[in-house]
């Protein structure tokens, strides 16, 4: 495991290699992109053991933090999914030199994914596969998902907590939309996600799509018929997976960091 | 001040990571470190990525910083040798502290530990020389018996008020959640459970989860713990949020430590409006601008710097603690 600064001043990004375990050259390339604030903490430990799991089957893989995010520079007002596209763009160039041109897959889980299905076209080499899991596509649920787990964590960690926060969320969803979980939502990233409706296809892939969510997540089934019908060409599949990862929520007894049942998933999926 | 992060790895494996965040110039750098630790299971950034914020608004102020995670934590492997828990993390501190030194060529830090983290941040300080500063936020708390009889009675007075507490009431939400359903047997399932494990006082005293264990520590092995620091010259604050009381009066949090000298001679603060991970963004920057306060006073104190800090930071000077900070003797 090999952990380094790269990309060009100043938008300097941390990142962690995982070579080949066995010291052979890789046969394949992955780059997993992290979700949004609180979240890329939760899966932290999970993408440490996928990786290190993944690079025992001769696949390299580079994990990395959005600008902005994680150990990169940057503070939480740089957050956008266009920069993030661009970081991401930037960790396959760094990944691809590593490993010379071997096929690459990115895992992209929550908002990531949208940032890699906007960075994909501008991959190059051009990314082999999209693997995105539970994928935000309907901004505003998204938004008030965010705000139901900011009053839980604010009341959870409260002696007496302020009624006035879930008064405020129920009277208006997205109330408390400004900050989740002690993450600026910076105005743009704010309106990108918001911008996102179940409904709205995404753009032409340019490469395989393989969505994984769990079976009820109707926004999701709607998102992949609306990009099917819009795009009768590309080549996407749709998989349920049940699993008991609490995005929002902190690793409490009853909320697995790293769901064996998911690793396994995940690494049938990507090697 | 513009900053620049590397990364550093270490240990006797050289398996333990971290990250170095030290301003880009020579010039105005602080003679001092400041050592940012692991918060719980979350890896080096900490909860609400606190430790980089922290590090990033120090080194800028000309502080070099380093958060780095502990054994078998974020990205450093599990150790594989057979020391205990606890001797680990001194271990690993130490580690810590001995690449900072190398790599800085810094003698004197400060320690900044959040909840169990701030556990640790006691330990190091007692353990080593080179800690002249301890940040403990969230750290150990020996409230007294009548501190929690009030809380209780606090927390019951509004129970009725208030549905975000009872939200957070297991009983009352099993109760509920069995009315609404009686026929469903999972709900009553829930609630006689409550009666099978004798769990009849949902007011009864159970431990945090997030709060530091005291159970074995008592408050007198605290006061003497900290007698030692304060006889050593290190600088011990102790911060508190809003987690185990909603208010406090006279250093309530260390209630059992009153009438002991060390108590009038550390700092000491209580936030009734940050919570335990300062999940809000104002909370956060209070937070950061109290830190860079001690820093900053430690470093005019000790003139730690080629010129103390004041020359290039002319808007600190020595002064009076601020509002809500207590310390006396010091």
């Amino acid at each position: 495991m090999n952990l380094f600064y790269f990309g060009k001043e100043p938008r300097r990004l941390f990142g962690t290699f995982h070579p080949p375990a066995s010291g052979k050259p890789a046969r394949a390339g992955v780059v997993l992109a992290a979700p949004f604030g609180h979240e890329a903490i939760r899966v932290h430990r999970f993408y440490r053991l996928l990786a290190e799991r993944l690079s025992r089957q001769e696949i390299a893989v580079l994990r990395f933090d959005y600008y902005g995010t994680g150990d990169s520079a940057g503070t939480d007002e740089d957050a956008n999914l266009d920069g993030w596209a661009s970081d991401l763009c930037e960790a396959h160039r760094e990944l691809q030199r590593r490993i010379g041109g071997h096929p690459t897959t990115w895992l992209a889980v929550r908002l990531g994914a949208i940032a890699a299905l906007r960075a994909a076209p501008q991959s190059f080499p051009r990314v082999q596969r999209l693997v995105l899991w539970d994928p935000i596509v309907d901004g505003s649920a998204y938004l008030a998902e965010l705000g139901v787990a900011q009053v839980e964590e604010l009341e959870l960690a409260h002696c007496i907590p302020d009624p006035g926060w879930r008064r405020a969320i129920k009277r208006d969803p997205l109330a408390l939309s400004a900050e989740s979980l002690g993450f600026v939502i910076p105005r743009q990233l704010h309106a990108q996600i918001l911008s996102l409706q179940p409904g709205e296809p995404a753009p032409a892939p340019s490469c395989p799509l393989t969505v994984i969510s769990r079976a009820n997540d109707e926004a999701t089934s709607q998102w992949c018929d609306a990009t099917s019908a819009a795009h009768p060409q590309a080549r996407l599949s749709r998989q349920s997976f049940e699993h008991s990862l609490i995005w929002t929520s902190n690793p409490f007894a009853n909320n697995e960091v790293a769901p064996a049942s998911a690793l396994q998933y995940l690494l049938n999926e990507l090697s | 001040m513009s900053i620049q992060e590397s990364v550093v790895t270490f240990g006797p494996d050289k398996t333990l990571v971290g990250i170095l965040t030290e301003p880009a110039a020579e010039a105005g750098r602080a003679r001092l470190g400041c050592l940012l630790l692991n918060t719980g299971v979350n890896h080096r950034i900490g909860p609400r990525r606190i430790n980089v914020k922290t590090a990033q608004q120090l080194a800028g102020s000309g502080l070099p910083c380093m958060r780095f995670d502990m054994s078998g934590i974020g990205d450093s492997k599990a150790s594989g040798g057979r020391e205990g828990y606890r001797e680990q993390q001194s271990a690993d501190m130490r580690a810590a502290l001995d690449q900072f030194q190398e790599s800085t060529g810094i003698s004197q830090f400060v320690v900044f530990g959040l909840c169990t983290g701030a556990v640790c941040a006691l330990h190091l300080a007692l353990a080593d020389p080179r800690i002249v500063g301890v940040l403990m936020f969230d750290g150990y708390v020996f409230l007294t018996k009548a501190t929690r009889i009030e809380r209780k009675l606090r927390r019951g007075l509004a129970f009725p008020f208030n549905a975000a507490l009872r939200s957070t009431n297991a009983k009352w939400r099993d109760w509920t959640g069995w009315l609404r359903s009686p026929f469903d047997a999972g709900a009553r399932a829930r609630l006689l459970s409550h009666f099978r494990t004798g769990d009849v006082a949902s007011d009864a005293e159970a431990p945090d989860i997030f709060a530091a264990s005291a159970s074995t520590y008592k408050a007198s092995e605290f006061a003497v713990d900290l007698q030692k620091l304060l006889d050593r010259g290190v600088d011990v604050y102790v911060m508190y949020s809003a987690m185990v009381n909603a208010t406090d009066r006279s250093k309530g949090m260390l209630g059992q430590l009153h009438g002991h000298p060390c108590l009038e001679r550390i700092r000491y603060k209580f936030w009734p409006d940050i919570d335990h991970t300062m999940t809000l963004i104002q909370s956060q920057h209070r937070l950061l601008q109290a830190i860079d306060q001690w820093v900053s006073e430690i470093l005019v104190a000790q003139h730690a710097g080629p010129a103390g800090i004041a020359r290039h930071r002319p808007d600190i000077v020595p002064r009076v603690p601020a509002v809500g900070t207590e310390r006396a003797g010091a």
